[in-house]
């Protein structure tokens, strides 16, 4: 954090608490979220996927069987069906695809953490500086700017930025992460807008803050909890266009193993010969995308004191 | 109400010219010039120049904005970058299978989600209910493109019952039409369907748990009516909102199921043209294409709402 007045000792820790909720202590809150979070059985369900994908990703050189880039372009080696030595089988060119797959899931993690820090990193300052602001700049040039980019569907905006860019990884995750940041600005200046009036803004106002003090310690911790919710609902439309993007051919390039490229790939010959390549990566996208669904519904449920005691 | 529809109107216009701009800007100032695109890498500064002479890159900006911007209005579209091929001729080939598949995609997800989303309501916590709950969570999480391969490979290669490529066009032949985009369409709206049956649902129990059901109940109105007049009608506010959502949704979706199923329409040019050839004029035109359809979608949404709530109407909210 980037305060006038360095003191590091003095941060205050990220307000989990929403309204109603401030006495609490922060870590008693933490403790009822999560336990909240562990009431949610697919919600639970969904974290220990991700954990399992998260460790496959770490770990893909010792856990994959094969190298996911090694060709066997022989007549018997492409378009093996599962067995032993290829347990989901082999691609057009003799990769094994069980090691493309969990090589994938690097892939996605990457391009899902990246999207979501450039998400953040553009949105939630605009937000901030529009909530703050207020005023003509606020209402009549960053909204209208937000209004005009969520009003395009989220793939054709981002084709368009690809189409002027080129197609490669770090464009990808920095296209996805642009087109998913509008949504980070709303959100974090509906914050700002509704804090705006509390008494401690307006103490900090009174002993003189400066406003970029104001916006760091006073604004921007009351933001960090609905935008981690919004981060964890927006994973799995990440992934979604992730693979989209790569099947067309608009996103991760050959021979890095998306999944997305990799269905594609195996599409083209769908009608000749077999279908066995599909079957693995598609299967790690819908179970990495269900798992971001369950867990970002549990997270915005556990997250909402309202919902939370009910239960 | 006039004034209401009338402000509805002018923002939707605003937003699409806001849109115009940014697809203007993003192909044209953007690193990589066209020019240098077309010419290749190798290519002398002379030809270089002479290119983007010819393309009448050499204007200032904003008047290029502009002349695009007017003759487009008056339905020109100009040249394809690379081909130099007048793109409304290119768009009217392509248009009518993608309107064709978004069409018949929001019928579908509007048939199906609807009434389905209006029986889950009805008995929260049966069986029912945790079906639809389930079939949500499937559809949000499969992508058009795996359903649509899973669809080919099932319903296409394995029973043999439907053609798994190609678009014919709806007056050449509608019952050819139609299996051609049994499909698709399912593919395109699965997701969507999905989501505003849950909408569905929410917003029908919460209305479900109203004073005035419970009168109407007690009027002795047979359930139906009750459901349909006084729950749907109350509940339509909710559901038609989410609709719009939809709206973009269903033309993303458009664009890849379009590859999957070989359909020559505006997804199919969009992709080529960003894959393959970047013809930015093209790109540029197609963006407008599914903005306008997009941002008319929800103009008729907002333009729904004093319909379907007198208080709207009133200005009273």
């Amino acid at each position: 954090m980037a305060g006038g007045t360095a003191r590091p000792e003095g941060v205050a820790p990220p307000a989990l608490s929403l309204a109603g909720m401030r006495e609490r202590p922060w870590y008693r809150e933490a403790r009822a979220i999560l336990r909240a979070y562990m009431r949610n059985r697919p919600a639970v369900l969904g974290a220990v996927l991700l954990l399992g994908f998260g460790i496959v990703a770490a770990f893909a050189p010792a856990i994959a069987p094969a190298d996911p880039l090694k060709t066997n372009l022989t007549l018997e080696g492409i378009y093996q069906p599962p067995a032993w030595d290829h347990i989901a089988g082999t691609d057009s060119q003799g990769r094994d695809v069980l090691s493309r797959t969990i090589f994938g899931a690097r892939i996605a993690w990457q391009i899902v953490l990246a999207a979501i820090g450039v998400a953040i990193a553009v949105g939630v300052p605009l937000g901030l500086l529009a909530g703050y602001i207020g005023g003509k700049l606020d209402e009549l040039v960053i909204m209208r700017i937000v209004d005009a980019l969520m009003a395009m569907p989220g793939l054709v905006l981002i084709l368009a930025v690809t189409a002027a860019l080129g197609p490669s990884i770090q464009n990808t995750m920095i296209i996805i992460g642009f087109v998913w940041s509008p949504g980070y600005a709303r959100l974090t200046r509906g914050v700002v807008l509704s804090i705006k009036q509390e008494v401690y803004i307006d103490a900090a106002h009174a002993v003189g803050a400066p406003p970029r003090r104001i916006m760091l310690r006073h604004m921007l911790p009351n933001v960090v909890a609905p935008v981690l919710v919004l981060a964890s609902l927006s994973a799995a439309g990440i992934i979604l266009v992730e693979a989209g993007l790569s099947f067309i051919g608009a996103g991760v390039q050959p021979p890095t193993p998306a999944w997305g490229g990799m269905v594609a790939k195996a599409y083209i010959t769908i009608m000749t010969r077999s279908a066995w390549p599909i079957l693995a990566p598609a299967l790690a996208i819908i179970l990495m995308v269900m798992s971001f669904n369950f867990v970002g519904d549990g997270v915005r449920d556990a997250m909402d004191p309202r919902l939370r005691n009910i239960r | 109400m006039l004034r209401y529809s009338v402000r509805r109107v002018l923002s939707s216009i605003v937003i699409l010219i806001l849109i115009s701009i940014l697809a203007f800007l993003l192909m044209n100032v953007l690193p990589g010039d066209p020019a240098a695109r077309i010419v290749g890498i190798n290519a002398t500064p002379e030809l270089l120049e002479q290119t983007k002479e010819r393309l009448g890159l050499n204007e200032p900006l904003h008047e290029r904005y502009a002349s695009w911007f007017f003759h487009a209005l008056q339905g020109d579209l100009g040249d394809s970058t690379i081909h130099q091929t007048p793109i409304a001729e290119t768009f009217e080939r392509r248009i009518p299978a993608t309107l064709n598949l978004g069409i018949l995609s929001l019928i579908v997800v509007v048939g199906l989600a609807v009434p389905i989303g209006v029986l889950a309501a009805l008995k929260p916590g049966s069986k029912r209910e945790v079906t639809a709950s389930t079939l949500m969570i499937v559809g949000n999480s499969v992508p058009e493109f795996l359903t649509g391969i899973g669809l080919v490979l099932l319903v296409g290669l394995h029973l043999d019952l439907l053609p798994v490529v190609g678009y014919v066009p709806f007056w050449e032949d509608p019952i050819q039409n139609l299996k051609h985009m049994a499909m698709p369409v399912t593919a395109v709206s699965l997701t969507a369907t999905a989501l505003l049956m849950r909408q569905t649902r929410s917003a029908m129990i919460n209305v479900l748990n109203e004073d005035y059901i419970r009168t109407a109940r007690a009027k002795g109105l047979r359930t139906r009516v009750v459901i349909v007049r006084h729950g749907l009608r109350n509940a339509l506010i909710p559901i038609v909102t989410v609709f719009g959502f939809q709206a973009g949704l269903i033309f993303s979706g458009a664009v890849i199921t379009e590859q999957v199923f070989g359909i020559p329409g505006m997804g199919r040019l969009f992709v080529e043209n960003v894959v393959h050839s970047q013809d930015f004029n093209i790109v540029q035109n197609v963006v407008m294409f599914f903005a306008v359809c997009v941002v008319a979608l929800n103009l008729l949404v907002d333009l729904s709402y004093p319909w379907l709530d007198p208080r709207i109407r009133e200005g009273r909210r």
